[in-house]
């Protein structure tokens, strides 16, 4: 069990320059979606066999740790790539080296899912869904309010009390598979509006909630939800999603390093 | 510090001599009304130029911590302004409230400062109390407030002391040891301990693990009795003296909200309806063990909305209702009709259901239901018209009996002629 993380301590180096090793990224999170999201490019030669050499090493006195199918599924629907992993079972030699050796096992880029993001798609208010929520990232970090009042940030908090508590709007549209949500800090008219990539998410002050919405698309977020985690996609940038990074303001980013997946914490 | 030359002042800019002149008065006018202490932090003494400062009030969140360990009270301020210490022209001092003495005190070896943080180490009870940090330059001065609370270390100070952090049931999910950033330099060396209700996890359990080089400890399967407090320790070693650093982590357990895929109940595919009357169609959904709250219902003609479609509130859709029976979830939302109208007959009704899982319609049309046809109105009729053929039959039956008997009565002679004609009164 102790030796399993000397594998992934073996395979820092064989991450590009541009792919940033960060334990506190969920690196060993299976079920975190942004995981999957991530372009990568196929591993050097060198870092193969150093994989297929560790794992090897490893196979008898590791066992895995998670029960779970791991699915990996295109945009077009088509399952990529399918492994049951189960509590408890030893990988032989034999398994590895099958592993190591089947073409079908090769990295995976992904395709990006193709949005249609014309200026006439109207979105239409339904309800508020979910009242006085809080939002949680991957650290158990709460999202509050900067000391300006015109941010957000996240912090470990001894009081939940001190977290933002938001309110979800859902909207409908002509797309049927999306789920267009505001999110609205609870008890005030302010609405969290997406910018671009890096830069920190504001706060608009709207007069009332938008019974529709044409143009001002960076007030509306698709929630996407995979197991508990929850994901806020912006409609206005289909690339980026709500992130929170150790020493950043909550900000718009594609992934890794920062942190997009949140809990949802019902009063 | 920003230097007190004023740009744009000196002989090797080509200005007129007035113009020079007047900069320079602006210039004298400006620090004196600042006070030379806005622009050079005296190191000792809280000086009077703190009493400009604007005060931005106490930051909310408090520092609760446990004695004998180290703490690290960062200034809320530094986050607000981007702080880097090492630029020149911004200055950062921290005093304790209600002293006028900057922070560390002369010969203070448990205390300094360091990247806008002031550290404490170890951290003694007596250091409890109000903390203020204040932020200057050339241009502003602000401070703000922040509170140090250190605990005896007891399980009482527990409910206190420890961050609260929420997992679901029955998945799996990782427990962080929070806020020490400002004690790991090299992140991938990060060791953490973990325990729960003080009993060592050790790398043999099955249920937890401790990742190496991470502040997480995963839990596997999670279930109520995992709830409760876990410790995590790091150790910080500073000149030559190892300290603890303990986080307590308060594990709360979630039951997890299941959503499956809406079920449209009804309505029928058609409904009749009286032109002119008052309509009123339910759209049920069925989610059975499914949460509610993330499946939305929705009622469109000809494909659009219904506020939308019906301008005038002739259509409207009613409010939505959410209950249960026998433990299975219902969502109803109502189409009404104030009054149906020949149009609605044409169109095409659809309810609509969403959630993360589904997407479901169901179509409806609305029929006239017909106020007058022959069939409806012959069948009364026909009706009255047999039960009067019925008593005429009746009535015809009789007369020819009666008169039968009447003929009987004379040629015999029995009877008077009184009981005779009282026979043929009868029989007419």
């Amino acid at each position: 069990m102790a030796k399993v993380p000397d594998l992934f301590e073996d395979l820092k180096n064989c991450y590009s320059e541009n792919e940033e090793y960060s334990s506190e990224i969920d690196h060993l999170s299976l079920n975190q979606k942004s995981f999957y999201d991530a372009s990568y490019d196929p591993l050097h030669e060198d870092c193969m066999d150093k994989l297929s050499l560790s794992t090897s090493e490893t196979s008898k006195t590791s066992k895995l740790i998670f029960k779970e199918s791991v699915v990996l599924v295109a945009a077009n629907g088509k399952t990529l790539k399918k492994r049951r992993l189960s509590l408890n079972h030893f990988l032989t030699d034999g398994d590895l080296e099958a592993i190591a050796n089947d073409p079908e096992e090769g990295i995976i880029k992904p395709q990006s899912v193709a949005y249609n993001f014309q200026s006439n798609v109207k979105y239409r208010f339904m309800r508020i869904i979910n009242h006085q929520f809080i939002l949680n990232d991957t650290l158990n970090q709460s999202i509050i309010r900067d000391i300006s009042g015109q941010y957000l940030m996240a912090a470990a908090l001894n009081n939940l009390d001190d977290a933002v508590k938001f309110d979800m709007g859902a909207y409908t549209s002509e797309e049927d598979s999306q789920f267009p949500v505001t999110l609205r800090i609870s008890k005030t008219q302010l609405f969290v509006s997406a910018q671009n990539e890096d830069e920190p998410v504001l706060l608009k002050e709207m007069p009332e909630t938008p019974k529709t919405i044409k143009d001002e698309t960076n007030l509306l977020f698709f929630w996407e939800r995979y197991g508990t985690k929850s994901y806020f996609r912006s409609v206005a940038h289909p690339e980026l999603f709500i992130a929170t990074k150790q020493g950043k303001l909550v900000h718009m980013a594609r992934g890794q390093p920062s942190i997009t997946d949140f809990q949802i914490l019902d009063n | 510090m920003q230097s007190c030359r004023l740009w744009g002042v000196g002989p090797e800019i080509p200005t007129s001599w007035v113009l020079q002149k007047l900069l320079r008065t602006m210039y004298i006018l400006y620090t004196l009304m600042l006070g030379v202490s806005a622009f050079t932090i005296q190191p000792e003494e809280r000086t009077a130029a703190a009493g400009n400062c604007r005060f931005l009030g106490r930051h909310f969140k408090i520092d609760f911590m446990v004695e004998g360990e180290p703490v690290v009270l960062r200034c809320p301020l530094a986050w607000h302004r981007s702080l880097d210490s090492a630029r020149p022209h911004v200055n950062m001092t921290w005093y304790k409230n209600g002293s006028a003495r900057m922070l560390p005190g002369e010969g203070e070896t448990r205390m300094w400062v360091q990247d806008s943080a002031l550290w404490i180490l170890p951290a003694l009870q007596g250091d409890s109390g109000t903390y203020i940090c204040t932020v200057r330059n050339a241009s502003y001065c602000e401070e703000m407030s922040t509170e140090l609370r250190v605990f005896e270390k007891t399980e009482a100070a527990l409910t206190y002391i420890s961050y609260p952090q929420i997992l679901t049931l029955s998945t799996s999910g990782s427990l962080v040891c929070p806020e020490l950033s400002e004690f790991v330099h090299d992140k991938t060396d990060m060791k953490v301990q973990w325990y729960k209700d003080s009993v060592l996890l050790d790398q043999g359990n099955e249920k937890f693990l401790s990742v190496r080089g991470t502040p997480r400890l995963l839990v596997q399967n999670i279930s109520v009795e995992d709830a409760g407090y876990y410790s995590c320790v790091m150790t910080l070693t500073h000149n030559g003296t190892r300290f603890n650093v303990t986080r307590n982590v308060e594990l709360r357990v979630k039951k997890k909200r299941e959503e499956t895929v809406p079920v449209i109940i009804s309505p029928l595919q058609t409904i009749l309806a009286s032109l002119g009357s008052r309509l009123v169609i339910p759209c049920k959904v069925f989610l059975g063990a499914g949460t509610q709250w993330t499946t939305e219902l929705w009622w469109m003609a000809n494909d659009t909305a219904i506020d939308s479609a019906y301008l005038g509130g002739r259509v409207t859709e009613g409010q939505r209702q959410e209950y249960s029976e026998n433990n299975e979830n219902y969502i109803e939302v109502p189409l009404i009709f104030d009054t149906v109208i020949r149009e609605d007959l044409n169109t095409d009704f659809k309810c609509v259901a969403r959630n993360a899982l589904s997407f479901q319609t169901l179509h409806t049309t609305v029929k006239e239901a017909t106020t007058f046809s022959w069939e409806i109105a012959l069948a009364p009729l026909s009706l009255v018209v047999l039960v009067l053929g019925g008593i005429w039959t009746h009535s015809r039956c009789k007369h020819r009996t009666g008169k039968a008997y009447g003929l009987t009565a004379l040629k015999t002679g029995h009877q008077d002629f009184q009981s005779y004609a009282s026979k043929i009164k009868e029989i007419k």
